[in-house]
């Protein structure tokens, strides 16, 4: 009798006690579960107060590019120091440079470069493409005199190789002397580099060889002579005699089955093996040549005519 | 009744304790990440200064293409917000030059236009 009336006693207070755990976790679980699909997607934290170092990866650059803008503009290198803090990178100067170099890349304006190049120079970035760019550079930041490597491969491939052209000329005020070093022949001293060669191709044929020449700093250089040979044959033009492609543009039709090489006659690297090739789209393409003057102040190339 | 009412509390408590966990865990441990903020997102001081340099890179550049997509990235009220800073610019006599930058380009995006902005647009050219 005593068992049978204690049975059902000690059943229940298990029972009790499995269902309080069981409860106590059941609204626990559905707690954690319904909080978090709270906190996480129905009313997320959302940054509207962010700072530019929260800004994407592309933002930065944007956000890099402005700064450099407007100290160009203002001059002001408290502000865009102060504006560049913002963007809490550790290692700001490596950063310009990286980026500085791939804007002379991807072939970004020159007037945005000498941009760049002035506020990574600031911060005390020193990379060639700073010392080629930065329109004052600040003393001992140019790149000591070392014999010209080789300017350009002359394959027809895609290059933007930044190139050493300044020495820092020993006067105490370090002014900026550009001046190419000697070759070892006169005859091989290039006054021009090649800056950038890349495929013509548009949505029709092209056979035309394009050379843009630009100054030092990069702005259009018209009237410089152009000298395309291929086998048994060699014809000359002048940079600048088609004012709607641009003051510092001229071209060459290419024949097919025909190498040519371009070389400007006040002396470059000769860009050999150009002829028509088929662009992606299947259509023929051709090539264009930008060439940089290595001297900071050239002697005018007359343009007698074309 | 009682029993019913017991079970109910425990359930309430085992809510309430893990809400708060959840939320403390969600909110704070472990937030959403939010690492690709676009410039809509940075503070309203941030944004003050991004509308200055796209006015003072326009000034540079005198790219105004640029200019006007660099604007729309700060939302919908990004014109209003130019209008306003410039006035509150002029109103105020700040620095002349960012006046000037911020006039021209309210005016060559034609955001607006305030009496105020005359007498920087008439001498627009000049040094």
């Amino acid at each position: 009798m005593g068992r049978r009336r204690q049975r059902p006693a000690e059943t229940a207070a298990a029972l009790s006690r499995l269902s309080v755990a069981s409860l106590l976790l059941l609204g626990l679980v559905l707690g954690l579960a319904g909080s978090l699909y709270y906190a996480w997607v129905v009313d997320p934290i959302i940054f509207v107060n962010a700072s530019p170092s929260r800004l994407t990866p592309i933002e930065q650059e944007e956000y890099i590019i402005m700064v450099s803008q407007s100290y160009a503009s203002d001059g002001n290198w408290p502000l865009a120091q102060q504006r560049l803090d913002a963007l809490d990178d550790p290692d700001l100067p490596q950063t310009m440079g990286q980026l500085l170099d791939r804007f002379v890349r991807e072939g970004r304006p020159p007037a945005l470069l000498r941009d760049v190049a002035q506020v990574a120079q600031q911060l005390g970035s020193s990379s060639r493409a700073v010392a080629l760019f930065a329109p004052t550079p600040l003393p001992g930041s140019l790149p000591t005199a070392t014999p010209t490597p080789p300017l350009v491969p002359v394959v027809p491939t895609m290059t933007a190789t930044a190139v050493a052209l300044a020495t820092d000329t020993p006067t105490p005020t370090a002014t900026f002397s550009a001046v190419p070093t000697p070759l070892p022949s006169p005859t091989t001293r290039p006054n021009y580099r090649l800056l950038t060669q890349q495929r013509v191709c548009e949505a029709e044929p092209v056979f035309r060889i394009e050379v843009l020449t630009w100054d030092a700093f990069l702005e259009p250089e018209p009237g410089v002579e152009v000298v395309v040979r291929w086998q048994g044959g060699e014809d000359r033009f002048y940079t600048g005699f088609k004012p709607d492609q641009g003051a510092d543009y001229g071209d060459f039709t290419m024949e097919p089955e025909i190498s040519y090489s371009v070389q400007l006659a006040a002396g470059s690297p000769e860009i050999t093996g150009l002829r028509i090739e088929p662009c992606d789209s299947g259509l023929p393409g051709g090539w264009q040549l930008t060439f940089q003057n290595l001297l900071i102040n050239p002697t005018p190339t007359p343009a007698n005519g074309n | 009744m009682k029993q019913w009412l017991r079970q109910l509390a425990w359930i309430m408590l085992g809510l309430a304790v893990g809400t708060g966990l959840g939320l403390y865990y969600g909110w704070d441990v472990a937030p959403t990440e939010f690492t690709n903020a676009t410039p809509a997102m940075m503070q309203a001081e941030y944004q003050r200064d991004y509308l200055l340099m796209i006015a003072a890179a326009y000034d540079h550049s005198s790219d105004l293409a640029t200019a006007e997509r660099r604007l729309n990235k700060l939302g919908t009220t990004a014109d209003s917000r130019l209008f306003d800073l410039m006035l509150d610019q002029i109103l105020r006599d700040e620095d002349e030059q960012r006046i000037r930058q911020l006039v021209y380009l309210v005016a060559d995006l034609d955001v607006g236009y305030s009496p105020a902005m005359d007498v920087y647009l008439n001498n627009r050219g000049e040094p």
